[in-house]
């Protein structure tokens, strides 16, 4: 006895009708499947993007989360300090969800060698923690990244680097307005230049944390940037951060920090759908009509089997069990069409090429990839089951309201 | 002894409308029916024969006039309610066999027996029993396709009748048969009919059913134009 005598007739009754017209059942499982395809790579491929663009955030230098005083997130003033930012840094530390916090302050600054001048944010930096939550300026095009124990050091980018005329070794002078309104001019020396071939090439300029406290006037932290070593766990991370910090410093995810980058991908996101949804809508009209004439080719057969006492609901389970099997078999053919295809974008990609930014976000690795996870299993599942069902119901319907004794009148 | 009356029809009309046009099937047909009868409808094209068996059938309701069916009215029944009345007590059998295709024989039979809501073990005894019974025990595994003309309407006989209706219809079942299985297809459904006391309308023209018959009603233009129990049956019952 083989797998399909041991179902009762109705379901075997409806795998054997797919075999009945071979070519209709493989070009609408194949019509089907293509959709559901397309659509499943335009979701990875969009997936994977929203990843990058995140990593890509959060990795140069935004983090997954920032803390800083009350009233930042609406400022973002250079003069704002945390209230108790080495006691918050020292707490972020020793959580073992974080993978690095470090913080930073900020000072206006114009920068002059010579005749060049230029007007910079100079960003005070741990140097220490820095390079492992700002990948951006990890390696140091010219000469090197800063080191703890490096005063009166910078970092610039090479647009920056070029406007000045400076390279490794050699000095600048840097003045600044202090906090008590009095202006404040010191050598600082340029350590390495940063060449990411974008235009964050013409801002970045980092020094020690401790330079920029002593250049500003005011000591402290502006505020933490802290990356997790699980960026999915960001919303129960914040939950129970946010009761244990000093009153009137705020935790903040990179969703509010950036709400620009984070619409976007939102608005990615749900433009990917659309245009699924209108993909998998034109395959199941396709397979709704093939169905239906399916139906109507099978006319005197419903009659026979209604006019045997078959009611609507059976009728209905028959034809719904015969949309399974099809759905079934464009599921298999979904999957073996977008699982290479998805395994291809994810492992190999598509170079954008050097210098590319997305949504002003600066991709460090200018190679783009698809997601390949197991949510291809049971998105393929949804889609395909989905679509098959809902091309169906019409024609399931239009069979469940023939008359039989017309039908077999027609027929005859 | 009085028989039971399977079926009364009384001024029973059907008219089917086509656009304007209106076409008057049956004319007020009187009729009774009764347990054990073994009767044939016949009459011309077009004279009403296959709309009278639809009727009787519950595959469609009187236009007006009194029709009983196993002692429902059918005027008074529901779509739902005609349907089970057609799964539990009548059996149907049909010109062209209109046997299922990708279903093999037993799985025909047994697919009634399965609408019926009855269990696997019951409906696959029931389903061998009656094709042991019709002779059709060693094709139980093939498909329509592989069958003959006649192998295919015994087993459609055999699906019309595995639940044991009271009441079996037969829409020129021998018309695309040759003499030797119609004659055969005959037999076997009197034989039906005497052991089981199952009771069988046919509509044909096909003399060979009209010889098996043991009352045969003619309907000419919607009407019934006579209605004659023959004297010498067959069998001892008519």
């Amino acid at each position: 006895m083989n797998f399909l005598d041991r179902l009762p007739v109705t379901p075997r009754y409806a795998l054997r009708n797919l075999a009945r017209n071979r070519r209709r059942t493989l070009l609408s499982a194949g019509g089907l499947a293509l959709g559901c395809s397309v659509a499943l790579v335009a979701i990875g491929w969009n997936r994977g993007k929203n990843e990058m663009l995140i990593n890509a955030l959060a990795e140069g230098g935004a983090g997954h989360l920032t803390v800083a005083p009350q009233g930042w997130l609406e400022s973002r003033g250079a003069r704002l300090r945390l209230n108790q930012g080495s006691r918050v840094l020292a707490m972020l530390r020793a959580d073992p969800a974080v993978r690095v916090a470090t913080p930073e302050n900020r000072v206006q600054a114009l920068l002059a060698m010579g005749t060049r001048m230029v007007g910079v944010e100079i960003q005070g930096v741990d140097p220490a923690t820095e390079p492992g939550a700002d990948r951006l300026v990890r390696k140091a095009a010219l000469g090197r990244y800063l080191v703890p124990s490096d005063r009166q050091g910078l970092v610039l980018g090479r647009t920056l680097a070029d406007r000045l005329g400076v390279g490794p070794g050699d000095s600048l002078v840097v003045t600044v307005t202090d906090s008590t309104g009095s202006m404040k001019n010191a050598m600082f020396q340029v350590l390495g230049v940063v060449d990411l071939k974008s235009k964050l090439d013409a801002a970045i300029c980092q020094a020690n944390l401790k330079d920029v406290e002593a250049l500003s006037g005011l000591p402290g932290e502006e505020k933490i940037t802290v990356l997790l070593k699980d960026p999915s766990r960001l919303g129960p991370f914040l939950a129970g951060l946010r009761p244990r910090l000093p009153r009137g410093d705020r935790a903040w995810p990179w969703q509010e920090v950036s709400p620009d980058i984070a619409n976007g991908v939102r608005l990615d996101t749900v433009f990917v759908w659309l245009i699924d949804f209108i993909l998998v809508v034109i395959a199941l009209l396709g397979v709704a009509s093939a169905q239906l004439t399916a139906v109507l080719e099978r006319r005197r057969e419903f009659a026979v089997l209604s006019a045997l006492g078959m009611r609507g609901g059976s009728m209905l389970k028959l034809l719904l069990g015969e949309a399974l099997a099809l759905g079934t078999l464009s599921l298999l053919v979904t999957l073996a069409i977008s699982c290479p295809a998805l395994l291809y974008l994810s492992r190999v990609g598509i170079d954008l090429g050097s210098g590319m930014d997305v949504a002003g976000v600066a991709l460090v690795d200018s190679v783009m990839r698809a997601d390949f996870g197991p949510w291809i299993i049971w998105e393929s599942v949804l889609l395909s089951y989905a679509a098959t069902l809902a091309a169906s119901l019409y024609p399931a319907w239009f069979a469940t309201r023939l008359d039989p004794a017309e039908a077999l009148r027609v027929a005859q | 002894m009085n028989k039971p009356i399977l079926v009364s029809a009384s001024r029973v009309r059907k008219v089917f409308h086509t656009g304007s046009v209106e076409v008057e099937a049956l004319r007020g047909v009187d009729l009774e029916l009764k347990e054990g009868d073994f009767a044939a409808v016949v009459g011309p094209s077009g004279s009403g024969k296959s709309t009278l068996l639809n009727l009787i059938g519950a595959l469609d309701s009187p236009s007006s006039g009194e029709l009983t069916v196993l002692g429902r009215p059918m005027a008074g029944l529901s779509k739902a309610g005609r349907a089970q009345l057609r799964l539990k007590e009548l059996g149907f059998v049909f010109q062209a066999y209109n046997l299922v295709p990708v279903l093999t024989a037993l799985e025909n039979v047994e697919f009634v027996l399965e609408l019926q809501g009855r269990g696997p073990a019951e409906r696959r005894s029931m389903a061998r029993q009656v094709l042991r019974e019709l002779g059709l025990e060693s094709l139980a595994g093939r498909r329509p396709s592989q069958l003959s003309g006649g192998q295919q309407q015994r087993v459609a006989v055999a699906r019309a009748v595995v639940s044991r209706p009271r009441l079996v219809l037969a829409d020129e079942p021998t018309a695309n048969l040759d003499g030797a299985n119609a004659e055969s297809l005959l037999s076997l459904m009197r034989g039906l009919r005497d052991r089981h006391g199952m009771t069988f309308l046919f509509s044909t023209h096909d003399p060979r059913v009209i010889r098996h018959a043991g009352r045969v009603v003619t309907l000419a233009d919607g009407r019934i134009t006579s209605d004659a129990a023959k004297r010498k049956a067959r069998s001892g019952r008519t």
